[in-house]
């Protein structure tokens, strides 16, 4: 742990100077990460490509600023998620009603029993379909839930560092989780129907 | 006792993994006997992998980092 806190010290210092076999390599630790990351929030090939280098230049601006409390490629998510709410000028706010959340209640009968079982996925999950209605289900869920969700479910992140990039409170962070997972959960079941 | 609605809401918003012991125990017994909220618990876990294989395969240009490198450069040296 002390041996990383040195290393991560040693290549700020380096970047502090510019020095660009550190930089290159940082950018080839990191950009496709970045990248796929982008992608994931719907930006196309071009834009997530804009969006990783103006993370890696914020990123060099802001150097005098990162004092280590947080590892690098945290650091860097956090830029990449505020560059990507400014070009997609996202005023986040909280949502205080969401359909969804009428949905999921709409599941459970008075007694908080499943009204019917949830519907068998297994067939759909197995087929060559689910990439496809994945990524379709993930452009109906609104920005702030996919980038929540995102951070979860793909990148692994803990809860605490999820907060602190966005900004978040743990309460709302269960919220926005939950809204993201159901919403994917009943776009998937409507697809499932469909195609039986 | 936990209703099905309960579990499955500290399941999608993870606060089951935070709750007191007895709570966790009690997420654990519901599941073990109910098969509609375990149905429910293992597709918000496929929904995970699915979407987690589904980003793992996407691909990006091999030349990507040498050229996001040499713009930065460029930019830092102007």
């Amino acid at each position: 742990m002390a041996q990383a806190k040195e290393r991560t010290a040693e290549i700020i210092a380096l970047l502090r100077e510019r020095d660009a076999s550190t930089l290159a390599a940082v950018i080839q630790a990191h950009a496709r990460r970045l990248y796929k990351m982008s992608r994931a929030l719907g930006f196309d090939d071009h834009e997530a490509e804009d969006l990783v280098q103006d993370t890696f230049t914020v990123f060099l601006q802001t150097l005098d600023r990162f004092e280590g409390r947080s590892q690098v490629p945290t650091w860097l998510i956090g830029i990449l998620y505020r560059k990507a709410r400014e070009r997609r000028r996202e005023h986040v706010r909280e949502q205080k009603f969401d359909p969804i959340d009428a949905v999921f209640e709409s599941r459970f009968d008075l007694t908080g029993a499943w009204q019917k079982p949830p519907e068998d996925l297994e067939r759909l999950f197995a087929s060559k379909e689910i990439r496809g209605m994945i990524s379709q289900c993930l452009n109906e869920v609104p920005f702030q839930q996919r980038e929540v969700f995102l951070l979860r479910e793909v990148e692994g992140l803990k809860t605490k560092e999820i907060c602190k990039i966005l900004d978040l409170s743990a309460t709302h962070f269960g919220v926005l989780m939950h809204r993201a997972r159901n919403r994917l959960r009943e776009c998937l079941v409507a697809k499932g129907i469909k195609r039986n | 006792m936990l209703s099905c609605r309960a579990v499955s809401e500290l399941l999608s918003k993870e606060e089951f993994r935070d709750a007191p012991l007895w709570t966790r125990f009690a997420v654990k017994a519901h599941l073990a006997m109910c098969r509609r909220c375990s149905r429910f618990a293992r597709q918000l876990a496929q929904i995970r992998s699915a979407v987690r294989e589904s980003f793992s395969q996407q691909e990006a240009d091999p030349e990507l980092e040498s050229r996001i490198a040499q713009k930065i450069q460029h930019e830092t040296r102007n």
